[in-house]
């Protein structure tokens, strides 16, 4: 199936996708289930360590610092692909990713490298709320085995620190309903005291990084939108009930239909936002439009996918609940869609 | 009961507030209408004691070890007799029907329909030899399950339709004749030979009995589908899969597979032939209320963890003092109550009808017979022939016509679509407020949320279930008729 977005890309996108794709079908695939059921027991780091040739691991950092100084929107093409087979892998490469980004906006290069090599990975607190010195947020991707933990305050104030050092408190999310391969987790420091790095990356820097979070999320969920289109449409085309294959009962078709209608649309915001930059207030605006309106497809397409596979679709062997379970995460983070629409108004009045 | 409960008389207020359409019922049958409250008091106290604080736990193990069954659980459940509640009083169940089984369902709903589901597949199990009038096994089976209640020892039942390639197709007649069946039922000399497969039968590991229904021949199914009664020690049957399911893990979906399992002829639950119409169609009128009210009970639960978390402040502020948050609220908790009148209005059209059959005074005449008789081999022999197996067929043809099976039916699907609907819509939007809040709160809405899919899909997929409506309501030259031997029309009147 090609969308117009697939018509549109250039050769070094094309090449890029041909790549991720590989390491979804050879990676990924196969690994989803167990990172999504046990992903402490070693499926993710394995996955993670699979990652790192394929430029993944460094897609946002320059390649002046040793990474594939990918732009926003090719990095969401990519995201787009890993999130097919496991959009909570997809979410850890997004945060490290914007760790990493941040970082160097901050200066420190030497702590990229490894990092960006694969060499385990470090997550993005966002949003982060400051509080008595300290601060919190409430869902960090690979928080308690990340290597660093970035946290970037309002004011553009960056600063990285590990997750077993004395000011940090860090808490597994007991059984998070989706996304569960990014091993999320919540974060309290209780001061801003002797940080790994520091450094000021200014408001404009902040600004860009959460479009970047946004787009992020919207590319994982037109991953999640487009695998449970796919996998909906092949089991349409194989299943037979009332006397013939269900792709031929028209409410079945206005099931999928409506999912390309999401999917072409969402496509289409995502690069119209990716196009901008998010580099001030009205394009943040589009980001934040392009992943309200995204995640809000992506989770009416998994449930449609489920629907559609009736009984089958409900059963963990299938794999088209946890793109369900997944998407409603998707909607929720990095915060819940009437507040980002809320936003969205504010920024443009 | 804990002093801080509420009382029979408090439940029955509230029920009566809830339900206004009860109070019609109240003041005809003052004494059933305490029944219903009883009911609802003792799962209130049943979710208080015992699922509450196992719930959350149970379902996190299931994920793990997917074939673990909660009989503890099930034992608790037996001191509030939530396995007989639909069994007829005249062989000491408590004799509720679906109005009963609908409150009974979205209370324990309201805390783990996992567990719920336990006792409402149970019920499925139950129902079709109640609807096909199998006396024969009430006196045997339906006692069995009454004692094992009384004596400690549950004695559970399942119902298998729905076969690998066929799940929408064995839930319609119209399809059923088009159906890719696996399973097969050969005739033999004194019975069936079952070869084949059945799939996501609920209970179906752990049940004693199970009613199932097949084809006895797969060149036509719709007018050779046959319900018969199978024993889990059966020659022949087997459960060689527990699904991995995304919710309602507590209550075991099970694959059952038969090679060469000799079913007795006595094991014919009606006539052959039957088994879709008016089977499999009484059955789902019976069934599908209840879902619905299934449905509504997951949605509550999501709504009353949503509002607590709501009134709780956060960053200095309550949630529910945002007036978005206040519409939510008052968008879940309306669509709630219309769901909860549209279960119990479903439930009512189908008590009123064919239900009266098992309420009514003929069936209950059958406790002035001397238990002795009831129980005679002569009136099992004569409950087993074909001229009591008429008999049985005639009670229901006399309680209720075509048209009000239909109308039921039609009622029961209507409310099975909404409460599905109603329940992803409640436990989804309150996930989409309450953000990546890492509180006990959310633990509980996102489990509502992975339970509530699963009522859009089983007891006939909302899809199913709307062309239902459309062909038992709307479309009436698609109706099916219900057989009726004896061309009897309908003199009986309801019981609500």
């Amino acid at each position: 199936m090609e969308l117009t977005r697939d018509l549109l890309l250039d050769s070094e996108r094309r090449l890029l996708l041909e790549s991720v794709s590989g390491f979804r079908t050879a990676v990924l695939e196969e690994a989803a289930r167990e990172m999504d059921e046990s992903p402490a027991a070693g499926s993710v780091e394995k996955a993670w360590k699979g990652a790192g040739p394929t430029g993944l691991t460094a897609a946002l950092v320059s390649a002046g610092a040793g990474g594939q100084g990918m732009d926003t929107y090719s990095f969401c093409l990519a995201l787009a692909e890993v999130a097919r087979a496991s959009a909570g892998f997809g979410l850890l490469l997004l945060s490290h990713n914007l760790a990493l980004w941040a970082c160097e906006k901050a200066g420190p290069g030497e702590l990229i490298e490894p990092l960006g090599n694969g060499d385990g990975w470090a997550s993005l607190a966002w949003p982060f709320r400051e509080r008595d010195g300290g601060g919190e947020s409430a869902f960090v991707p690979g928080g308690s085995d990340a290597r660093l933990i970035i946290m970037v305050t309002n004011g553009g104030d960056l600063f990285g620190m590990r997750p077993d050092s004395t000011p940090v408190s860090i808490e597994e999310i007991p059984y998070p309903l989706g996304l569960r391969a990014a091993m999320p987790a919540s974060l309290s420091v209780k001061s801003m005291s002797d940080p790994v790095i520091s450094g000021r990356v200014g408001t404009d820097v902040t600004r860009e990084l959460g479009g970047r979070l946004l787009l992020g999320m919207a590319a994982l969920a037109l991953g999640l939108a487009r695998q449970a289109y796919e996998k909906a449409y092949a089991y349409a085309a194989e299943r037979y009930q009332a006397g013939d294959l269900i792709i031929n009962h028209q409410q079945i078709r206005l099931m999928l239909a409506e999912m390309l209608v999401g999917l072409e649309s969402g496509e289409a915001a995502l690069r119209q936002a990716a196009a901008g930059g998010g580099t001030d207030s009205l394009r943040l605006s589009a980001c934040r439009a392009a992943k309200v309106f995204a995640a809000e497809k992506a989770m009416a397409a998994t449930l449609d996918g489920v629907q559609i596979h009736g009984g089958y679709g409900y059963m963990r062997d299938y794999g088209m609940e946890r793109l369900m379970r997944d998407a409603k995460y998707c909607q929720a983070y990095p915060r819940p869609p009437q507040e980002e629409a809320l936003s969205l108004l504010e920024e443009m009045e | 009961m804990r002093r801080s409960d509420p009382s029979l008389g408090e439940v029955r207020k509230r029920l009566l507030s809830d339900f206004p359409m009860l109070e019609e019922m109240r003041r005809r049958r003052p004494l059933y209408v305490d029944k219903l409250a009883r009911t609802v008091r003792d799962c209130a106290e049943y979710n208080r004691r015992y699922v509450l604080p196992a719930a959350l736990e149970l379902d996190r193990r299931m994920e793990k070890e997917h074939d673990y069954f909660a009989w503890d659980l099930v034992e608790a459940g037996l001191q509030y007799r939530f396995l007989s509640l639909i069994i007829p009083s005249s062989v000491g169940g408590v004799g509720g029907l679906c109005v009963l089984s609908s409150l009974a369902m979205e209370e324990l709903c309201s805390a783990c329909p996992g567990v719920a589901n336990i006792f409402g597949a149970h019920a499925l199990g139950v129902s079709p030899l109640l609807v096909s009038g199998a006396m024969a096994h009430w006196e045997s089976v339906l006692r069995e399950v009454v004692e094992g209640e009384k004596n400690g020892r549950p004695v559970l039942m399942a119902a298998a339709l729905t076969e690998p390639s066929a799940g929408t197709d064995v839930e319609e007649p119209h399809f059923l004749a088009s159906a890719r069946l696996s399973m097969n039922a050969k005739k033999v000399p004194g019975g069936y030979m079952l070869n084949g497969r059945k799939c996501f039968i609920s209970n179906g590991s752990v049940a004693t009995y199970t009613a199932l229904c097949c084809a006895t021949d797969r060149e036509r199914p719709l007018e050779t589908w046959t319900s018969f009664l199978i024993h889990k020690d059966m020659d022949g049957f087997s459960v060689p899969r527990v699904e991995e399911k995304m919710g309602q893990r507590a209550c075991p979906a099970a694959e059952l597979y038969f090679e060469d399992c000799f079913v007795p002829d006595e094991n014919v639950l009606g006539f052959e032939g039957d088994g879709m119409q008016p089977g499999t169609l009484l059955l789902l009128a019976s069934s599908r209320a209840p879902v619905g009210a299934i449905a509504t009970g997951i949605a509550r639960g999501a709504y009353e963890w949503f509002l607590k978390w709501a009134e709780k402040p956060r960053a200095g502020r309550r949630p529910a003092s945002e007036q978005r948050i206040q519409m939510a609220l008052a968008d879940m908790r309306t669509r709630i109550q219309l769901s909860r009148w549209a279960y119990l209005s479903a439930s009512l059209a189908f008590d009123n009808s064919l239900g009266s059959v098992l309420q009514g005074a003929l069936i209950k005449s059958m406790r002035l017979i001397p238990r002795g008789i009831r129980t005679s081999d002569m009136t099992r022999r004569f409950f087993l022939s074909n001229a009591g197996k008429a008999f049985s067929d005639a009670i229901v043809a006399i309680s209720a016509s075509s048209e009000e099976a239909s109308h039921a039916l039609a009622f029961a699907s209507m409310e099975k679509a909404v409460g599905g609907d109603t329940a992803m819509y409640v436990s989804s939007l309150a996930l989409e407020l309450m953000g990546v809040d890492g509180c006990e709160e959310r633990l509980w809405v996102e489990k509502a949320f992975r339970d509530a899919k699963l009522t859009q899909i089983y007891e006939g997929t909302n899809q199913l279930n709307r062309l239902t409506v459309f062909t038992a309501d709307i479309d009436k030259s698609l109706r099916v008729e219900l057989k009726n031997p004896f061309n009897i029309k309908a003199v009986g009147r309801g019981v609500g």
